[in-house]
Protein backbone atom coordinates (compact mmCIF):
# COMPACT_ATOMS: atom_id res chain seq x y z
CA UNK A 1 0.00 0.00 0.00
CA UNK A 2 1.28 3.41 -1.01
CA UNK A 3 1.82 5.79 1.89
CA UNK A 4 1.16 9.49 1.31
CA UNK A 5 3.40 12.01 2.97
CA UNK A 6 2.00 14.87 5.14
CA UNK A 7 2.49 17.40 2.37
CA UNK A 8 0.21 15.45 0.04
CA UNK A 9 -2.40 15.21 2.80
CA UNK A 10 -2.26 18.94 3.31
CA UNK A 11 -2.85 19.59 -0.41
CA UNK A 12 -5.73 17.11 -0.52
CA UNK A 13 -7.28 18.64 2.60
CA UNK A 14 -7.03 22.12 1.11
CA UNK A 15 -8.67 20.92 -2.14
CA UNK A 16 -11.56 19.27 -0.26
CA UNK A 17 -12.02 22.38 1.86
CA UNK A 18 -12.06 24.60 -1.23
CA UNK A 19 -14.62 22.34 -2.95
CA UNK A 20 -16.85 22.38 0.11
CA UNK A 21 -16.57 26.15 0.31
CA UNK A 22 -17.51 26.49 -3.38
CA UNK A 23 -20.53 24.24 -2.89
CA UNK A 24 -21.74 26.24 0.10
CA UNK A 25 -21.14 29.55 -1.69
CA UNK A 26 -23.06 28.26 -4.73
CA UNK A 27 -26.06 27.25 -2.69
CA UNK A 28 -26.29 30.48 -0.69
CA UNK A 29 -27.59 32.78 -3.46
CA UNK A 30 -30.19 30.16 -4.37
CA UNK A 31 -31.45 30.09 -0.78
CA UNK A 32 -31.42 33.80 -0.15
CA UNK A 33 -32.73 34.51 -3.62
CA UNK A 34 -35.73 32.21 -3.30
CA UNK A 35 -37.98 34.52 -1.25
CA UNK A 36 -37.07 37.45 -3.46
CA UNK A 37 -38.09 35.57 -6.62
CA UNK A 38 -41.32 34.24 -5.09
CA UNK A 39 -44.51 36.07 -5.92
CA UNK A 40 -45.50 38.59 -3.28
CA UNK A 41 -47.87 36.99 -0.78
CA UNK A 42 -51.50 37.86 -1.40
CA UNK A 43 -53.08 40.13 1.16
CA UNK A 44 -54.85 38.10 3.81
CA UNK A 45 -58.62 38.28 4.04
CA UNK A 46 -60.09 39.65 7.24
CA UNK A 47 -63.49 38.87 8.66
CA UNK A 48 -65.01 38.24 12.05
CA UNK A 49 -67.58 35.65 11.05
CA UNK A 50 -67.95 32.76 8.66
CA UNK A 51 -70.92 30.65 7.66
CA UNK A 52 -70.35 27.10 6.49
CA UNK A 53 -72.87 25.91 3.95
CA UNK A 54 -73.77 22.28 3.32
CA UNK A 55 -71.71 20.45 0.73
CA UNK A 56 -73.32 20.26 -2.69
CA UNK A 57 -72.91 16.61 -3.77
CA UNK A 58 -73.76 17.39 -7.41
CA UNK A 59 -74.64 14.25 -9.32
CA UNK A 60 -72.19 12.10 -7.40
CA UNK A 61 -73.54 9.13 -5.42
CA UNK A 62 -72.13 10.33 -2.11
CA UNK A 63 -73.66 8.49 0.86
CA UNK A 64 -75.40 10.68 3.47
CA UNK A 65 -72.93 9.73 6.21
CA UNK A 66 -70.12 10.94 3.99
CA UNK A 67 -71.82 14.31 3.40
CA UNK A 68 -72.43 14.71 7.11
CA UNK A 69 -68.86 13.71 7.98
CA UNK A 70 -67.49 16.27 5.50
CA UNK A 71 -69.64 18.97 7.06
CA UNK A 72 -68.96 18.17 10.70
CA UNK A 73 -65.21 17.79 10.18
CA UNK A 74 -65.21 21.06 8.25
CA UNK A 75 -66.95 22.92 11.08
CA UNK A 76 -64.57 21.37 13.62
CA UNK A 77 -61.47 22.43 11.65
CA UNK A 78 -62.77 25.97 10.99
CA UNK A 79 -63.46 26.38 14.72
CA UNK A 80 -60.04 24.93 15.52
CA UNK A 81 -58.36 27.45 13.19
CA UNK A 82 -59.47 30.16 15.66
CA UNK A 83 -59.51 32.86 12.98
CA UNK A 84 -63.13 33.92 13.37
CA UNK A 85 -65.15 35.26 16.28
CA UNK A 86 -68.28 33.49 15.05
CA UNK A 87 -68.58 30.25 13.10
CA UNK A 88 -72.15 29.84 11.92
CA UNK A 89 -73.61 26.60 10.72
CA UNK A 90 -75.86 26.52 7.68
CA UNK A 91 -79.33 27.83 8.59
CA UNK A 92 -78.23 29.69 11.72
CA UNK A 93 -80.49 32.75 12.09
CA UNK A 94 -77.79 34.83 13.81
CA UNK A 95 -75.58 34.82 10.71
CA UNK A 96 -77.74 37.50 9.05
CA UNK A 97 -76.73 40.05 11.69
CA UNK A 98 -73.05 39.82 10.78
CA UNK A 99 -71.87 42.66 8.54
CA UNK A 100 -68.67 41.10 7.19
CA UNK A 101 -69.90 37.53 6.80
CA UNK A 102 -67.84 35.21 4.63
CA UNK A 103 -69.58 32.10 3.34
CA UNK A 104 -67.72 28.83 2.76
CA UNK A 105 -69.33 26.77 0.01
CA UNK A 106 -68.18 23.30 -0.90
CA UNK A 107 -69.01 21.32 -4.03
CA UNK A 108 -68.05 17.70 -4.60
CA UNK A 109 -66.14 17.24 -7.85
CA UNK A 110 -65.14 13.59 -7.66
CA UNK A 111 -65.74 10.71 -5.30
CA UNK A 112 -64.34 7.19 -5.20
CA UNK A 113 -65.51 4.83 -2.54
CA UNK A 114 -62.74 2.44 -1.58
CA UNK A 115 -62.75 -0.54 0.72
CA UNK A 116 -61.15 -0.78 4.14
CA UNK A 117 -60.74 -4.51 3.70
CA UNK A 118 -58.92 -4.09 0.38
CA UNK A 119 -56.63 -1.49 1.93
CA UNK A 120 -55.78 -3.70 4.87
CA UNK A 121 -55.15 -6.80 2.78
CA UNK A 122 -53.35 -5.35 -0.23
CA UNK A 123 -52.01 -2.02 1.12
CA UNK A 124 -52.01 -0.57 -2.41
CA UNK A 125 -55.65 -0.94 -3.48
CA UNK A 126 -58.95 0.24 -2.06
CA UNK A 127 -58.17 3.90 -1.44
CA UNK A 128 -61.12 6.21 -0.79
CA UNK A 129 -60.90 9.73 -2.17
CA UNK A 130 -63.08 12.78 -2.45
CA UNK A 131 -62.26 15.93 -4.41
CA UNK A 132 -64.06 19.06 -3.27
CA UNK A 133 -64.07 22.62 -4.57
CA UNK A 134 -64.00 25.07 -1.66
CA UNK A 135 -65.20 28.62 -2.31
CA UNK A 136 -65.08 31.56 0.05
CA UNK A 137 -67.62 34.19 -1.00
CA UNK A 138 -68.95 37.36 0.49
CA UNK A 139 -72.60 37.97 1.30
CA UNK A 140 -73.32 39.03 -2.32
CA UNK A 141 -71.82 35.89 -3.78
CA UNK A 142 -68.55 37.46 -4.94
CA UNK A 143 -65.86 34.78 -4.90
CA UNK A 144 -62.97 35.79 -2.63
CA UNK A 145 -61.01 32.56 -2.92
CA UNK A 146 -61.51 29.25 -4.69
CA UNK A 147 -59.46 26.10 -4.28
CA UNK A 148 -59.81 22.42 -5.09
CA UNK A 149 -58.83 20.07 -2.28
CA UNK A 150 -58.68 16.29 -2.08
CA UNK A 151 -59.23 14.05 0.91
CA UNK A 152 -57.82 10.54 0.81
CA UNK A 153 -57.43 7.46 2.92
CA UNK A 154 -54.83 5.18 1.39
CA UNK A 155 -53.64 2.59 3.87
CA UNK A 156 -55.34 2.22 7.22
CA UNK A 157 -58.58 3.59 8.57
CA UNK A 158 -62.23 3.78 7.70
CA UNK A 159 -63.61 5.41 4.55
CA UNK A 160 -64.85 8.41 6.51
CA UNK A 161 -61.25 9.32 7.35
CA UNK A 162 -61.05 10.82 3.84
CA UNK A 163 -63.40 13.58 5.01
CA UNK A 164 -61.11 14.33 7.93
CA UNK A 165 -58.14 14.51 5.57
CA UNK A 166 -60.00 17.04 3.41
CA UNK A 167 -60.97 19.12 6.46
CA UNK A 168 -57.36 19.21 7.65
CA UNK A 169 -56.26 20.55 4.26
CA UNK A 170 -58.92 23.22 4.52
CA UNK A 171 -57.60 24.09 7.97
CA UNK A 172 -54.21 24.82 6.36
CA UNK A 173 -55.88 26.87 3.62
CA UNK A 174 -57.73 28.97 6.21
CA UNK A 175 -54.48 29.52 8.08
CA UNK A 176 -52.85 30.79 4.87
CA UNK A 177 -55.82 32.90 3.76
CA UNK A 178 -57.16 34.61 6.91
CA UNK B 1 -9.99 -38.00 18.50
CA UNK B 2 -9.21 -34.43 17.91
CA UNK B 3 -11.27 -34.43 14.76
CA UNK B 4 -14.14 -36.23 16.51
CA UNK B 5 -13.94 -33.81 19.38
CA UNK B 6 -13.97 -31.00 16.89
CA UNK B 7 -17.06 -32.47 15.21
CA UNK B 8 -18.75 -32.91 18.54
CA UNK B 9 -17.99 -29.34 19.46
CA UNK B 10 -19.19 -27.96 16.17
CA UNK B 11 -22.41 -30.05 16.11
CA UNK B 12 -23.69 -29.04 19.54
CA UNK B 13 -24.33 -25.36 18.66
CA UNK B 14 -26.05 -26.45 15.41
CA UNK B 15 -28.49 -28.53 17.47
CA UNK B 16 -29.11 -25.60 19.78
CA UNK B 17 -29.76 -23.32 16.82
CA UNK B 18 -32.20 -25.82 15.27
CA UNK B 19 -34.04 -26.22 18.54
CA UNK B 20 -34.27 -22.48 19.00
CA UNK B 21 -35.53 -22.07 15.43
CA UNK B 22 -38.10 -24.83 15.95
CA UNK B 23 -39.21 -23.31 19.24
CA UNK B 24 -39.51 -19.90 17.57
CA UNK B 25 -41.53 -21.38 14.71
CA UNK B 26 -43.73 -23.30 17.13
CA UNK B 27 -44.33 -20.14 19.17
CA UNK B 28 -45.27 -18.32 15.96
CA UNK B 29 -47.79 -20.97 15.02
CA UNK B 30 -49.17 -21.01 18.57
CA UNK B 31 -49.76 -17.25 18.42
CA UNK B 32 -51.39 -17.67 15.02
CA UNK B 33 -53.62 -20.50 16.27
CA UNK B 34 -54.56 -18.52 19.39
CA UNK B 35 -55.49 -15.55 17.21
CA UNK B 36 -57.67 -17.76 14.99
CA UNK B 37 -59.43 -19.18 18.06
CA UNK B 38 -60.03 -15.63 19.29
CA UNK B 39 -61.50 -14.66 15.93
CA UNK B 40 -63.92 -17.56 15.88
CA UNK B 41 -64.90 -16.95 19.49
CA UNK B 42 -65.51 -13.28 18.77
CA UNK B 43 -67.53 -14.04 15.65
CA UNK B 44 -69.57 -16.66 17.53
CA UNK B 45 -70.74 -14.21 20.21
CA UNK B 46 -72.88 -12.04 17.91
CA UNK B 47 -74.26 -15.23 16.34
CA UNK B 48 -75.51 -16.39 19.75
CA UNK B 49 -76.89 -12.89 20.32
CA UNK B 50 -78.79 -13.09 17.05
CA UNK B 51 -80.36 -16.47 17.81
CA UNK B 52 -81.32 -15.25 21.26
CA UNK B 53 -82.93 -12.16 19.80
CA UNK B 54 -85.55 -14.04 17.83
CA UNK B 55 -88.15 -11.70 19.34
CA UNK B 56 -89.16 -8.75 17.17
CA UNK B 57 -86.23 -6.31 16.85
CA UNK B 58 -88.31 -3.43 18.15
CA UNK B 59 -88.60 -5.22 21.50
CA UNK B 60 -84.94 -6.14 21.64
CA UNK B 61 -82.99 -4.64 24.56
CA UNK B 62 -80.83 -1.61 23.66
CA UNK B 63 -77.47 -2.57 22.26
CA UNK B 64 -74.45 -1.26 24.10
CA UNK B 65 -72.26 -1.61 21.04
CA UNK B 66 -73.35 1.55 19.31
CA UNK B 67 -70.56 3.84 18.17
CA UNK B 68 -71.21 7.55 17.90
CA UNK B 69 -68.75 8.39 15.14
CA UNK B 70 -69.31 12.16 15.31
CA UNK B 71 -71.93 14.87 15.47
CA UNK B 72 -73.07 15.00 19.09
CA UNK B 73 -71.68 18.14 20.75
CA UNK B 74 -71.06 16.57 24.16
CA UNK B 75 -69.51 13.37 22.83
CA UNK B 76 -65.99 12.69 21.67
CA UNK B 77 -65.57 11.06 18.28
CA UNK B 78 -66.06 7.27 18.20
CA UNK B 79 -67.62 7.02 21.65
CA UNK B 80 -69.31 3.72 22.47
CA UNK B 81 -72.67 3.73 24.23
CA UNK B 82 -76.37 2.92 24.19
CA UNK B 83 -78.74 4.44 21.64
CA UNK B 84 -82.44 4.48 22.47
CA UNK B 85 -85.52 6.18 21.12
CA UNK B 86 -87.53 8.06 23.73
CA UNK B 87 -91.03 9.48 23.05
CA UNK B 88 -89.56 12.91 22.36
CA UNK B 89 -85.86 12.35 21.67
CA UNK B 90 -83.11 10.12 20.38
CA UNK B 91 -80.87 9.44 23.36
CA UNK B 92 -77.24 8.34 23.36
CA UNK B 93 -75.69 7.46 26.70
CA UNK B 94 -72.00 6.64 27.09
CA UNK B 95 -70.10 5.77 30.26
CA UNK B 96 -69.34 9.45 30.88
CA UNK B 97 -71.93 11.60 29.14
CA UNK B 98 -75.44 11.75 27.77
CA UNK B 99 -76.76 13.47 24.65
CA UNK B 100 -80.21 13.88 23.17
CA UNK B 101 -81.56 14.94 19.82
CA UNK B 102 -85.11 16.19 20.02
CA UNK B 103 -87.34 14.35 17.55
CA UNK B 104 -88.94 17.65 16.53
CA UNK B 105 -85.52 18.96 15.46
CA UNK B 106 -84.71 16.01 13.19
CA UNK B 107 -84.52 17.02 9.54
CA UNK B 108 -83.84 13.60 8.03
CA UNK B 109 -82.76 10.06 8.91
CA UNK B 110 -80.78 7.68 6.70
CA UNK B 111 -79.52 4.15 7.09
CA UNK B 112 -76.76 2.50 5.13
CA UNK B 113 -75.12 -0.90 5.18
CA UNK B 114 -71.43 -1.14 5.91
CA UNK B 115 -68.86 -3.49 7.32
CA UNK B 116 -66.30 -3.03 10.03
CA UNK B 117 -62.90 -4.65 10.38
CA UNK B 118 -62.77 -6.98 13.35
CA UNK B 119 -59.18 -5.92 14.06
CA UNK B 120 -59.11 -2.20 13.42
CA UNK B 121 -57.38 0.75 15.02
CA UNK B 122 -54.04 0.70 16.80
CA UNK B 123 -54.79 -2.58 18.59
CA UNK B 124 -55.75 -4.26 15.34
CA UNK B 125 -52.62 -3.03 13.61
CA UNK B 126 -50.48 -4.37 16.46
CA UNK B 127 -52.31 -7.72 16.38
CA UNK B 128 -51.74 -7.99 12.63
CA UNK B 129 -48.08 -7.13 13.03
CA UNK B 130 -47.64 -9.72 15.78
CA UNK B 131 -48.68 -12.62 13.56
CA UNK B 132 -45.56 -14.15 11.98
CA UNK B 133 -44.85 -14.79 8.31
CA UNK B 134 -47.13 -11.97 7.15
CA UNK B 135 -50.15 -13.86 8.44
CA UNK B 136 -51.52 -10.63 9.85
CA UNK B 137 -53.03 -9.81 6.49
CA UNK B 138 -55.32 -12.81 6.90
CA UNK B 139 -56.80 -11.07 9.95
CA UNK B 140 -57.81 -8.16 7.74
CA UNK B 141 -60.21 -10.52 5.93
CA UNK B 142 -62.36 -10.81 9.04
CA UNK B 143 -65.04 -8.18 9.26
CA UNK B 144 -68.59 -8.02 10.48
CA UNK B 145 -71.62 -6.39 8.94
CA UNK B 146 -72.75 -3.13 10.48
CA UNK B 147 -75.36 -0.53 9.72
CA UNK B 148 -74.81 3.22 9.71
CA UNK B 149 -77.49 5.57 11.01
CA UNK B 150 -77.20 9.20 9.91
CA UNK B 151 -79.38 11.78 11.65
CA UNK B 152 -79.57 15.34 10.35
CA UNK B 153 -80.98 17.84 12.84
CA UNK B 154 -81.01 21.54 13.70
CA UNK B 155 -80.03 23.28 16.92
CA UNK B 156 -81.96 25.99 18.79
CA UNK B 157 -80.63 28.69 16.42
CA UNK B 158 -81.60 26.71 13.33
CA UNK B 159 -78.02 25.64 12.58
CA UNK B 160 -77.55 22.34 10.74
CA UNK B 161 -75.95 19.35 12.51
CA UNK B 162 -75.39 15.77 11.50
CA UNK B 163 -74.71 12.75 13.69
CA UNK B 164 -73.38 9.39 12.55
CA UNK B 165 -73.85 6.17 14.50
CA UNK B 166 -72.52 2.72 13.67
CA UNK B 167 -74.80 -0.05 14.92
CA UNK B 168 -74.81 -3.83 14.70
CA UNK B 169 -76.45 -5.29 11.60
CA UNK B 170 -80.16 -4.39 11.13
CA UNK B 171 -80.30 -2.23 14.27
CA UNK B 172 -80.25 1.12 12.44
CA UNK B 173 -83.39 0.25 10.47
CA UNK B 174 -85.17 -0.49 13.77
CA UNK B 175 -84.10 2.84 15.29
CA UNK B 176 -85.15 4.67 12.12
CA UNK B 177 -88.56 3.00 12.15
CA UNK B 178 -89.02 3.96 15.81
CA UNK B 179 -88.01 7.57 15.12
CA UNK B 180 -90.44 7.84 12.21
CA UNK B 181 -93.18 6.29 14.36
CA UNK B 182 -92.56 9.04 16.91
CA UNK B 183 -92.90 11.73 14.27
CA UNK B 184 -89.37 12.24 12.92
CA UNK B 185 -89.09 13.31 9.30
CA UNK B 186 -87.43 10.91 6.85
CA UNK B 187 -87.20 11.62 3.11
CA UNK B 188 -86.86 7.88 2.48
CA UNK B 189 -89.46 5.77 4.29
CA UNK B 190 -88.02 3.11 6.61
CA UNK B 191 -87.59 -0.37 5.15
CA UNK B 192 -87.88 -3.64 6.98
CA UNK B 193 -84.62 -4.56 8.74
CA UNK B 194 -82.13 -6.22 6.44
CA UNK B 195 -83.41 -4.57 3.27
CA UNK B 196 -81.32 -2.05 1.41
CA UNK B 197 -82.71 1.48 1.58
CA UNK B 198 -83.84 2.77 -1.79
CA UNK B 199 -82.09 5.99 -2.70
CA UNK B 200 -84.21 8.79 -4.21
Amino acid sequence: MKHRNPAEFRVLFALVLAAAGLLIAGSLPARTGAPAQAAPAAAKLTTTSIQIDLMDPGDLPIPPEFRVAVYENLVAQVEKANKFQHVYRSGNRNASSSADLVILKTTAEAYKKGSEKEREVTTVAGATSIKIKAQFTDRNGKVLLEKELEGKVRFFGGNLDATNDFAKKLFTLIGDTF
Amino acid sequence: MNIRNGQMKSRAPVHDGDAARRAHRLAGWLVFAATLILIFTASAVPAYGQTGASTPPSQAPPDRNVQCVLGLPTMKHNTMGVLTVQPDALRFVSARAKAEISIASILDVFTNKDSKQMFSGVGGTLARTAVPYGGGRVLALFSHATEVLTVEYKDADGGYHGAIFVLPKDQASVIKAQLVAHGAHASIPPEAPGKEEKKP
